[in-house]
């Protein structure tokens, strides 16, 4: 857009202002000079706009011309763009020292309202049976906007390989220099094509004729480009980077799938999510999404399980998990103790998901593959927990918009709380202490935007986090190899003020076992819940060695006892599976996050 | 049932301030239940491993990741290049001609496969100077799996909550160090600092001292995109 300053006019003798009335002051020169900042600058019709008033100088007197035949002489006017076009907007001030003018050639683009022609494609938001789907096994996203919210002031960070700004369907939801590069000091995040899909399903643009949209088609977006380098200096800083103003950190990453090995996050990072979730929004807490994992079986084998993650076992974070279009885990998607919640994505039919893709052939639709869009900015091919996460990014952005007190830890429980029990007949699924569904697949359940809406915006919010750790209780007890029959502790506790927890971290140190991997352990509260937290599994080793990163007091995640008590026997269970290596269960160790 | 263990408790407490709980006696007996044995699979044993190489049995360094120790293994044969640029690459191949650059996601670093000690080829490109900088590739942890990372130059330093800026700053000017706050928010601080051992070596003798909470450096690790 063109800045256009038509310049300062003297005028003769002066004017006494009233103070409320003029701006500047203080050691500024008292000339006007007008400037002025706007809320929205694209969007479909009808589209309402707050223009702020930024000018020095003494001023007594404002004039807006908005482009479309309307002026306003509030100093700081609010006016509602109800045709399509591209409108320069002038704001001319005048005081006791002259005038200035400011104008802006088109600063103002207005489309149309018209349909987004690949939402038909799009049944994770809502599924009819597109190519075989069942139907309703989907997020339940126009039913959410139909309530009137389409995450409009939320903002969501998309940490990935990059944000393609510029892209038409995610352009006018991006925040002016508000991305980040990591390879410069920059606000161009960088090309990246998996973070451009990933917008899009988060927050691309609605009702703009183009393409499809995001379960928040409002929403605002920013890029950052950790994963071009991931120092932990970067992470950190991308974890808590223009935190006042982040709803959702949205992070489709993490170490390597498929291998089987525990791969925790360093302790920086966790210390900067907890500076979120503490200090981020004004102290209501950033909300932090994560892959769970896309490594749960290779060569038919079971393989990893989203708690061998250390970034997706934090409790400050919800890890999400993958359904297909029939409602049921994706074959990649990870089980996990940890998991929170799971969403829409390619599952085991092969019915991906349609996102936007980077512009020309640099993405995943190259224009290779006949049955992807014509259109190269867009792809039906993203998958993974990678999809899933942006989407219940998105769902937050609803869920923000709908209730902006919420804090983090509100965001999550409403989420379990409303969560759709998909796959019925799925033997995992059983009912915790305090009467949550669960399951190692799906966590609480599929995502229901429209019943997470619609509890936020009643939600009263909870009594803050609180955090219990116990000592480190040695057990020091070895393991018979190839032995069904448990290594078992029961731990009792007493005392605690903790009595509907949120979350629960169990560390475990089996040091000495060259394969852990054989390993199955489980936890049980005082509620009865029994949560898996390793499985006998495959993994990749220093052939013929079996060289594995060992268990050292390793952190595993428990979401399946929300709402339950501390206090109670937990009882603790390890047994060594498969025959040749074993053990010794050396220790345990619990924190307990919860409130009373 | 191959034990019944009864612990004793006590809660360490850390956001909240409680009362020591009490340990008292539990039931003994835990069901059982019947797995029939299974074998390890094998399949992915022998899978193949591009750009990996054997580790040594014993690490080469360590560090501390929060207050946890971590032991650092050496790979034999690569080298991370940081803030890559075509004079840093014309450096590598004027000392290692036969260097190779393996394949990896991230722009903001590239790999090196030399037939040399990669510690050494490290030391002697830094200590050729020029642009960019070089460090020896670590896996943190036994086991050619465990990730794979380097030392991208400083140290994060986390500093105990409460802890103002201006103490930080003083102790930062104390150390001869000079630093940065990442972000708004937290106690955590960037330390300048160069790559390779030389950050390790700092971030160590950081994390001895009393004034802070934890030290370590400032790693590139591998991660991989859902």
């Amino acid at each position: 857009m063109n800045k256009t300053s038509l310049g300062t006019k003297s005028l003769a003798g002066f004017l006494l202002c009233a103070a409320a009335a003029c701006s500047g002051g203080g050691d500024e020169s008292p000339i006007p000079q007008a400037a002025f900042s706007v809320s929205d600058t694209t969007g479909t019709a009808p589209l309402t706009v707050e223009f702020t008033d930024n000018s020095t100088g003494l001023i007594d007197a404002w004039f807006w011309e908005f482009g479309d035949g309307s002026t306003a002489t509030e100093q700081n006017p609010t006016h509602t763009f109800t045709g399509a076009g591209n409108f320069s907007v002038a704001l001319n001030v005048s005081g006791p020292e002259g005038s200035d003018v400011l104008v802006q050639t088109d600063l103002v683009r207005i489309t149309e309202s018209a349909p987004d022609p690949l939402f038909a494609a799009q049944w994770h938001h809502e599924n009819s049976g597109q190519n075989g789907g069942v139907p309703g096994e989907d997020a339940r996203t126009p039913e959410a906007w139909a309530l009137g919210f389409d995450g409009s002031g939320a903002r969501i960070a998309i940490v990935d390989n990059g944000l393609q700004l510029s892209h038409p369907d995610l352009l006018g939801n991006t925040v002016p220099d508000g991305s980040r590069s990591y390879t410069g000091n920059g606000t161009d995040p960088g090309l990246g094509d998996h973070g451009t899909a990933c917008a899009g399903v988060a927050a691309g643009i609605g009702e703009n004729g183009i393409g499809g949209l995001g379960a928040a088609p409002s929403a605002e977006l920013i890029g950052l480009g950790l994963l071009v380098n991931n120092t932990i200096a970067n992470q950190v800083d991308a974890m808590t980077f223009d935190n006042a103003n982040v709803v959702v950190s949205s992070n489709s990453w993490g170490p390597p799938d498929t291998l089987g090995v525990l791969a925790d996050s360093p302790a920086a990072w966790r210390s900067a999510v907890e500076d979120g979730i503490t200090f981020g929004r004004g102290g209501l807490g950033t909300v932090y999404t994560w892959a769970a994992g896309n490594g749960a079986l290779s060569g038919g084998n079971l393989v990893d399980n989203s708690n061998y993650d250390g970034y997706a076992n934090f409790y400050g974070v919800i890890a999400v998990a993958a359904v297909g279009d029939r409602g049921r885990q994706a074959f990649y998607s990870e089980d996990g103790a940890n998991l929170w919640i799971a969403a829409p994505s390619e599952g085991n039919s092969g019915q991906a998901i349609t996102t936007t893709d980077l512009l020309g052939s640099a993405g995943f639709n190259n224009g290779s593959d006949n049955s992807d869009y014509q259109d190269l900015a867009y792809t039906n091919t993203f998958n993974g927990t990678s999809s899933s996460t942006p989407l219940i990014s998105g769902v937050i952005g609803l869920m923000a918009e709908a209730n902006p007190n919420l804090t983090w830890s509100d965001v999550r429980v409403i989420l379990a709380q409303s969560a759709r029990r998909n796959d019925p007949g799925d033997p995992d699924w059983t009912t915790n202490g305090a009467g949550f569904n669960i399951n190692h697949a799906y966590g609480f359940g599929v995502v229901d935007a429209r019943a997470a809406v619609e509890l936020a915006q009643t939600w009263t919010s909870l009594a803050p986090l609180t955090s219990e750790s116990t000592a480190t209780i040695s057990i020091d007890e070895p393991i018979t190899d190839n032995d069904p029959t448990p290594v078992t502790a029961l731990i009792n506790v007493e005392g605690s003020a903790i009595n509907q927890l949120e979350y629960v971290h169990v560390h475990v140190d089996i040091p000495d076992h060259d394969f852990w991997p054989d390993l199955e352990i489980e936890i049980t509260s005082p509620s009865g819940t029994v949560s898996r937290l390793a499985s006998p599994h495959a993994a990749v080793t220093s052939s013929p060695n079996l060289v594995l990163p060992r268990m050292n007091d390793w952190r595993f995640g428990v979401t399946r006892c929300l709402g339950e008590p501390v206090n109670g026997t937990w009882t603790l269970s390890v047994r060594d599976l498969v025959s040749g290596l074993t053990g010794t269960v050396e220790s345990v160790r619990f924190e307990f996050y919860g409130r009373p | 049932m191959k034990l019944a263990l009864i612990t004793a408790l006590g809660l360490g407490l850390s956001a909240c301030q409680k009362d020591a709980l009490q340990a008292t006696d539990t039931p003994s007996d835990l069901g059982t239940r019947n797995v029939s044995d299974t074998e390890r699979p094998k399949e992915l044993f022998d899978r193949s491993a591009p750009g990996r190489s054997e580790l040594p049995a014993v690490p080469a360094a360590y560090f501390f990741d929060g207050n946890r120790r971590q032991d650092l293994y050496l790979t034999a044969s690569l080298v991370a290049e940081f803030e890559p640029s075509q004079a840093s690459v014309q450096r590598l191949h004027a000392l290692r001609p036969e260097a190779r650059e393996v394949e990896q996601t991230q722009s903001g670093v590239r790999l090196w496969s030399v037939e040399a000690d990669s510690m050494e080829v490290a030391h002697d490109l830094d200590a050729a100077g020029g642009q960019g900088s070089f460090s020896p590739v670590f896996h943190e942890g036994a086991g050619e799996y465990a990730g794979r990372c380097a030392l991208s130059g400083g140290v994060i330093v986390r500093f105990p909550r409460g802890t103002s800026d201006e103490q930080i700053s003083t102790f930062l000017a104390e150390q001869g160090l000079n630093g940065t706050r990442i972000g708004n928010l937290g106690t955590t601080w960037s330390i300048e600092g160069e790559p390779g051992m030389a950050s390790l070596e700092l971030a160590n003798r950081l994390h001895e001292m009393e004034a802070t909470e934890y030290a370590t450096p400032n790693l590139w690790r591998e991660v991989t995109t859902r």
